[in-house]
């Protein structure tokens, strides 16, 4: 029942979008509903860790601990994206009509993102996750100058482009599980006839499925798209393109693993390390040299992507417990430091990291809490992300692998330096005469979203609640891990 | 293997398709305009259509008749449609078109892409039926083609095209190897193409209006300076 | 044995006599697409008689080659016809002498020398067609040896009466991607061996433009007569490779009766005629194609021929 309640409330968002109604009553209708199904995902998730599965249509719609924690995840990115949309969007330049299909794409893009983790049969997690690349064109190139209109062509070729090679490889594996005898695509029928399937056919598979899925994700080398995409979108946007890349496509990629790399030969976990410590790697370099704070942002999107994938790779339990919980910090964390982005945007107007200045003396609130969100977003203490990159390095140190952990903590350690420079560069020093505007010009809706999502950041750093524990553990026994 | 000679006649037609299949592949890198990319992409689909019918009759799959004439309700018919509606402006510009890397040089390295799938497809489709061996190579070498071609054309119809036209390459292959997948994952995958082309076909309008032209491959305003 | 010697002379006569007729209904056909009245069907014979009977002017800075030219032009196509299957199914008395490549190369000779004399006479014109045809045959020259190629893997033979068998033994393997394939590619071959739309326009008139006509320009008389008269038959000998080699051998003698070889004419023809209206199809839809653009269309024409190749790796 609440499953379906999950998939109802964007459609009745949908719905009054679609009424003759002003955007702005739109807007707030969408807010509270998006609140309301933050309380269904939660509601899930303490069921899910009270052991009781939640099932809607056996087979098709059905939920476990794995994918509470991204339901959860995403639902609440959601409310804090749309609050921060009512604010950040309410512009004289903006016509109402145009506003109005801003929010219906963007409640398109949530359906189809909410469907992920709820659907079992394969084949239509695959549609859920090119839907969302499709419902999101339109947000990318919302701003309709010629170079958002670029950016939206990159990003929505070269993610379908993804899209159709992993279907290919949907294909393959549904190919697999005939071979060894099964019929039945969802995740359970998968793990059943795993030990089964043929390792050649299921390492093409995955290969094809990883590049796929990897370029919506944004994986390097599969990343051309994402510096453009996310310096034209708007920001909660961008915010909500992030939870999509570390919290949903992670979410399918170790899930796949989990079931497939079970068949022999298939060598699945393998590629999946190289991938993900590649994109940790690379990202970490390219949050170095970028010169702009909003591609700083998404380049940390891929890193952290890169680090749960890692993780998530290994076989022991403990790191892919780890693995869940820096995916369950960085995504409560990734809405807030766009949103903080987004208001300090709005006060000074420029995007280039050279030329913001000072935004502390310019304004103390703006800056105090662009700098609290980028030191959580660093992995500095007492932030929820310090403590999950503090497990994975804890419980990777042992073991024949040890040397994955230390990589990952080398380019953790520069990626907390870049962070961390580029964020004092922009936020310390002294304010240019003419840039900064006033306060006020801050819609209140913004600053609303912006406590919501501060609230989990500081919360998790300090105290872990107990049904989040279960979650992890129930989810990382999923992904098949095994004791150490 | 093949005894009955209706088997052998089915058999003979389906890697005729196939052979056509892979020919309309080469034709949308080498066709000089917007519409005969579009005429290459539907001549394809029909192939594909007419091979997942012939499958269909050899693996008695009344699944893959549905699907061949999902295959041609939505790509034969509808798509054709849906693309002069949205992107009309784009797609009667009757002008040659420009490639990065040039027509003859992009068939041999697109015939060096076949040869690839072949030796991908070859360990895979070891002691499989007639319909795999020639399904897996053909269907991963159409992808291989297509994802090529979408890297050299610099204009936004015929990038997307061939990103259709990967697609059909998955599909050609997935009825061959897979001749009883779920009917609801075929029409996932047919709905996901019309809204491809929608909202693609929207957006290369609106490129269209914004710059007076579609040469998307030329737009490089943006990126790390 | 004698029988089977007058049978060779005989495809060799019907080769000459129709060779012009095909081209003449060629043209006309193509004068009725496009709502001329068009000249009579046998206007290609009205004129090379009235060649034959003018004088010929041999420029006094031309060479033997220039001379020697159009009796080869003339000769090579009859050599051929010695060696295919024209009218029989089964090989004739001069067919042992040579294979399918043993054919391609008697034409190939012939097309050497008519570019060596069109740059022998020093007529501009001349030069830049020679080079143009050059250009157009190393392009095609791959293609004819991956065509040539996949006959041979196909059919384990080079000899064309044995290629034919495999066609129709058994006869699903008529449909086999590899034949269709091939045909697609000799077909398109056959456009660009002897100047057709797209590759050429037969029926241009502007020397800049040209490709295949300005090589004869110089000609006239006998000389002309007989280059034309050789061009019509080249025609007819790639038709006949085409029809009765690469597509089926359908309508031929296969029984060894004067009856059956006579039936044969007629059939033979009809095939012809069905040939020509494809043709026809083909040189009135599309639009000649700029020169530098021939290498797409000949490179279309190789990876069909390499596609089959592979479709018959494939099958294997």
């Amino acid at each position: 029942m609440w499953i379906g309640l999950t998939l109802l409330l964007p459609v009745v968002a949908i719905l009054i979008t679609a009424l003759p109604v002003r955007a702005a009553v739109a807007g707030t209708a969408a807010a509270l509903l998006a609140a309301l199904n933050v309380a269904v995902a939660a509601t899930i998730a303490v069921q899910l860790a009270g052991h009781s599965p939640v099932t809607l249509v056996p087979g098709w719609l059905a939920i476990d601990s794995f994918g509470g924690i991204v339901l959860l995840l995403e639902t609440f990115g959601a409310l804090t994206a749309l609050l921060f949309s009512v604010g950040y969007l309410k512009s004289p330049h903006i016509s109402d009509r145009r506003l109005k299909r801003y929010l219906l794409w963007l409640h398109l893009f949530l359906l189809a993102l909410y469907a992920i983790p709820l659907l079992n049969e394969l084949a239509l997690v695959w549609l859920a996750l090119t839907l969302t690349t499709l419902f999101s064109v339109f947000l990318v190139s919302f701003e309709r100058t010629p170079a958002a209109l670029e950016a939206g062509w990159k990003y929505a070729l070269l993610t379908t482009l993804g899209a159709a090679l992993a279907l290919l490889g949907i294909l393959l594996l549904y190919w697999a599980l005939t071979k060894a005898g099964g019929s039945d695509f969802t995740w359970h029928g998968l793990t059943r006839a795993a030990g089964e399937m043929p390792g050649s056919i299921v390492s093409l598979a995955f290969l094809l499925m990883l590049v796929g899925f990897g370029t919506k994700a944004a994986l390097i080398p599969f990343h051309a798209w994402l510096p453009d995409a996310y310096s034209q979108a708007p920001f909660p946007v961008c915010a909500m393109l992030s939870i999509l890349e570390s919290v949903a496509i992670p979410y399918v990629i170790l899930r796949l693993v989990g079931t497939i790399g079970a068949a022999h030969g298939s060598h699945a976990p393998q590629w999946l390390l190289v991938f993900g410590l590649v994109s940790a790697g690379g990202a970490a370099l390219l949050i170095l040299q970028t010169r702009e704070y909003k591609r700083l942002f998404a380049y940390s999107t891929i890193e952290n992507t890169g680090i749960i994938l890692t993780a998530g790779a290994m076989a022991s339990n403990h790191l892919k417990q780890a693995a869940l919980w820096q995916m369950i910090a960085h995504g409560f964390t990734k809405p807030v430091i766009f949103l903080a982005a987004g208001i300090m945007f709005v006060l000074v107007g420029k995007l280039r990291i050279s030329e913001v200045r000072g935004v502390l003396s310019a304004s103390w609130v703006v800056g105090s809490v662009v700098m609290l969100a980028g030191l959580a977003l660093a992995g500095a203490p007492p932030f929820a992300i310090f403590l999950s990159e503090l497990a994975i390095l804890k419980s990777g140190m042992v073991g024949s692998q040890a040397w994955v952990v230390m990589l990952l903590a080398a380019f953790m350690i520069v990626s907390f330096c870049a962070i961390t420079y580029h964020l004092f560069r922009m936020v310390l020093g002294k304010a240019p005469e003419d840039s900064a505007r006033d306060r006020s010009v801050i819609a209140i809706a913004c600053w609303w979203a912006l406590v919501v999502a501060l609230v989990p950041v500081v919360v998790l750093g300090w105290w872990m609640p107990p049904f989040l524990h279960h979650l992890i553990t129930g989810g990382a026994a999923a992904l098949g891990g095994t004791s150490p | 293997m093949v005894t009955h000679p209706i088997m052998s006649w089915l058999n003979a037609w389906n890697q005729l398709m196939a052979g056509f299949f892979l020919l309309c592949s080469f034709g949308l890198i080498a066709a000089a305009q917007v519409t005969g990319c579009m005429r290459f992409y539907v001549l394809q689909s029909l192939f594909l259509a007419c091979s997942a019918a012939l499958l269909g009759m050899l693996d008695n799959s009344t699944d893959l008749f549905m699907v061949a004439g999902i295959y041609i309700i939505a790509k034969v018919i509808l798509i054709p449609v849906l693309l002069k509606r949205t992107a009309r402006e784009a797609m009667i510009a009757r002008r040659e078109l420009v490639q990065v890397i040039g027509v003859p040089s992009s068939l041999l390295i697109a015939l060096g892409l076949t040869l690839v799938a072949y030796y991908i497809a070859l360990p895979l489709t070891a002691g499989a039926n007639s319909g795999t061996r020639i399904g897996l190579p053909i269907g991963l070498a159409a992808v291989f083609i297509a994802a090529y071609t979408i890297t050299v054309r610099r204009e936004a119809l015929p990038q997307m095209l061939s990103l259709l036209a990967i697609e059909n390459g998955a599909f050609f292959a997935g009825d061959a190897i897979a001749p009883h997948f779920p009917l609801i994952g075929e029409l996932a995958a047919v709905f996901d193409v019309l809204m491809i082309v929608l909202v693609l076909g929207v957006l290369s309008t609106q490129v269209h209006r914004s710059l007076g032209n579609t040469t998307v491959g030329s737009l490089a305003q943006l990126g790390e300076d | 044995m004698p029988r089977m010697i007058a049978y060779n002379l005989l495809q060799v006569a019907v080769v000459l006599l129709a060779s012009p007729l095909a081209v003449g209904v060629l043209n006309r056909l193509k004068e009725r697409v496009q709502s001329k009245q068009g000249s009579s069907i046998f206007q290609v014979y009205r004129d090379i008689w009235k060649l034959f009977h003018k004088d010929q002017i041999i420029s006094d800075q031309s060479t033997w080659i220039f001379r020697f030219t159009p009796y080869l032009i003339f000769a090579a196509p009859i050599l051929v016809t010695l060696l295919i299957p024209v009218l029989t199914s089964y090989p004739l008395f001069f067919a042992f002498m040579g294979d399918m490549l043993g054919a391609g190369f008697v034409l190939a000779l012939g097309g050497f020398f008519a570019a060596l004399a069109a740059v022998d006479t020093g007529n501009p014109y001349g030069a830049m067609g020679a080079s143009r045809t050059r250009m157009v045959g190393f392009l095609a020259e791959p293609v004819f040896m991956v065509v040539f190629f996949t006959v041979c893997f196909v059919a384990n033979s080079t000899i064309p009466y044995i290629v034919q068998q495999t066609w129709v033994h058994p006869k699903s393997n008529f449909f086999d991607p590899s034949h269709v394939l091939i045909v697609i590619a000799f077909f398109m071959l056959v456009l660009a061996e002897t100047g057709k739309i797209p590759v050429d326009n037969p029926s241009g008139h502007f020397e800049l433009a040209m490709i295949d006509e300005s090589k004869s320009l110089e000609y006239s008389g006998a000389g002309a007569a007989l280059v034309k008269w050789g061009g019509c038959m080249k025609f007819f000998v790639l038709l006949c490779v085409l029809l009765n080699v690469l597509i089926a051998p359908w309508g031929l003698a296969s029984g060894t009766g004067i009856g059956d070889v006579a039936w044969a004419i007629p059939l033979v023809l009809l095939k012809i005629l069905a040939a020509i209206l494809a043709i026809t199809v083909v040189e009135s839809s599309l639009a000649k194609l700029r020169l530098f653009r021939i290498t797409a269309f000949l490179g279309l024409a190789l990876v069909v021929a390499v596609a089959a190749m592979l479709a018959r790796m494939m099958r294997i």
